[in-house]
């Protein structure tokens, strides 16, 4: 019986049930990020002067920047055991495309950093006296957006910043630029939703958010085969 | 709002910092071609 | 004659190290040569005539003649970057030694250039425009700018391997080239949605003929100066693969 080598979506799914199993197991990461985007949901509380600036425009911008930072965190672990004991070098000589390994860890990291946001989302409308309802609807739709280009530029990079001296400041660097579209985006059009506006006025941020979506998941799986040896 | 009267300390900083900026670099182009050669 | 160990790669291809020569004499004149002479002579002659045989504004002052060292800055700004871009995206394509080793020098060149627009920008504006900063597209792209290429750079400094340093900084040059429509499209947006203080821009009178020319002459000597300062240090580069450190 002669087995196929997976395909390209195949050897994704593959490759992301191995990091999550692998996740599962101890979920330290998980919790360490949870802790740390609530914390910085509460610091931010506290910095606030809730006379300035109202909760529905505070509170997204909020929100996206301290996922952003607790992402990094998550993202950097994402590759961090893969460089122990060069355990990707097991990946590489699998039959499977480069990119799988991309997509596969990319598959993975969108679900860990979705379940952080299932938790981060209603604690945001919790800290900040949000309505519920209309505060999940509007964060979390725009969060998946923003979740998805997170998780594809943050990848790539960890990949790449793994293998340098000064991997814990070299990913914040690389991946802050990329990360500007995103939250600025995603918080404009969660600050549109959440304030109950026409959902035509947040189209035009959302319409860039997808396109750098789209864009960014194309140039980061065609280049991640660049950042491995031959 | 209009410009102000005397603008040139502006200028005189905008020129040094610039020529500073370039000497600067230049400086240490030739400064690490001589370390190379050590 | 003593043996060296010579360091290899663990893949055998462009970046094989010579071995180490002996002092190279004159070196430095290596890096230097007459004709970045002629390029700092030009540089020297385009400030002689802004400074003394150009006249003063009548309406914004002496602080109007920033903007011939500022406009030309950001113009050798968008050279180097252009010249870091492409040489990035020739290395991934051909793994060419040379094209990543003058990727390296241009995106050096570049950051000089980029510090030098954001630091004179504001010199300008403040007297101008009566503020320091304003987020205004363009301003914010070239800050932005100025980050990427720092993180190039970090980067660059951060891989010890010749060749993944080559792979991984191609990459983020050629990911941030396509960056740059993002930033400025969002930038933009947020500007026409987000109406910030206005500030009073006297209207750009149309340059008189003396300005117009001196402007050009400072263009011409900036951009010629910005490649000839990619040139050395793209041989500054090759000493350095010379003297064995890869």
């Amino acid at each position: 019986m002669l087995a196929r080598a997976p395909g390209l979506t195949a050897a994704a799914w593959i490759v992301a049930k191995k990091d999550l199993a692998i996740e599962l197991r101890t979920k330290s990461a998980f919790l360490s990020v949870i802790v740390f985007t609530l914390l910085g949901l509460v610091i931010f509380f506290f910095a606030w002067d809730s006379t300035a600036v109202s909760a529905l425009d505070l509170a997204p911008g909020v929100l996206w920047v301290t996922f952003t930072f607790a992402g990094l965190l998550g993202l950097h672990r994402s590759f961090g055991a893969e460089m122990q004991d060069r355990a990707i070098d097991g990946l590489l000589v699998a039959p499977i495309d480069r990119e799988s390994i991309y997509l596969g860890k990319a598959i993975a990291n969108a679900i860990f950093v979705s379940a952080v946001l299932v938790i981060a989302v209603p604690a945001v409308a919790l800290f900040y006296n949000l309505p519920l309802g209309r505060a999940v609807l509007a964060l979390g739709s725009v969060a998946v957006l923003a979740a998805i280009g997170l998780v594809a530029i943050g990848t790539l990079f960890s990949a790449m910043a793994v293998n340098t001296r000064m991997a814990e400041l070299l990913l914040p660097m690389l991946s802050l630029p990329f990360f500007v579209p995103i939250v600025l985006t995603s918080a404009q059009a969660s600050t549109q939703l959440l304030a109950g506006r026409p959902f035509a006025e947040a189209l035009p941020w959302l319409k860039i958010l997808v396109a750098f979506d789209i864009v960014f998941v194309v140039a980061c799986t065609v280049a991640f085969p660049h950042t491995l040896e031959e | 709002m209009s410009v102000p009267a005397d603008t040139r300390g502006y200028y005189h900083a905008a020129y040094v910092v610039a020529i500073v900026l370039y000497t600067g670099y230049v400086v240490s182009l030739w400064w690490r071609a001589r370390r190379l050669n050590q | 004659m003593t043996s060296t160990a010579v360091p290899t790669p663990p893949t055998g291809n462009s970046f094989r190290v010579p071995p180490p020569s002996p002092r190279l004499p004159g070196a430095p004149f290596l890096v230097f040569d007459w004709l970045f002479a002629l390029a700092v002579v030009g540089v020297i002659g385009a400030i002689v005539r802004i400074i003394f045989f150009t006249p003063i504004e009548a309406t914004q002052g002496a602080a109007q003649k920033i903007y011939y060292v500022h406009v030309p800055a950001a113009l050798s700004a968008y050279l180097a970057l252009i010249v870091c871009a492409v040489m990035s995206m020739i290395y991934l394509w051909l793994r060419e030694v040379r094209a990543d080793r003058m990727a390296e020098s241009a995106g050096e060149v570049a950051l000089l250039f980029t510090t030098a627009v954001l630091i004179t920008g504001p010199l300008w504006g403040k007297p101008i425009w009566g503020t320091w900063w304003t987020w205004d597209a363009r301003l914010t792209l070239t800050l932005f700018l100025w980050f990427v290429t720092a993180a190039y750079l970090v980067l660059r400094g951060a891989v010890d391997d010749p060749i993944m340093r080559a792979r991984y900084s191609a990459v983020l040059a050629v990911l941030a080239a396509l960056l740059i429509p993002f930033i400025h499209l969002s930038v933009y947006l947020f500007r026409t949605l987000h109406p910030m203080p206005i500030v009073l821009k006297p209207s750009e009178p149309s340059l008189p003929r003396e300005m117009l020319i001196t402007f050009s002459v400072s263009s011409i000597a900036f951009l010629f100066f910005c490649a000839m300062l990619m040139r050395s240090r793209y041989r500054l580069a090759l000493l350095r693969e010379r003297a064995g450190i890869v």
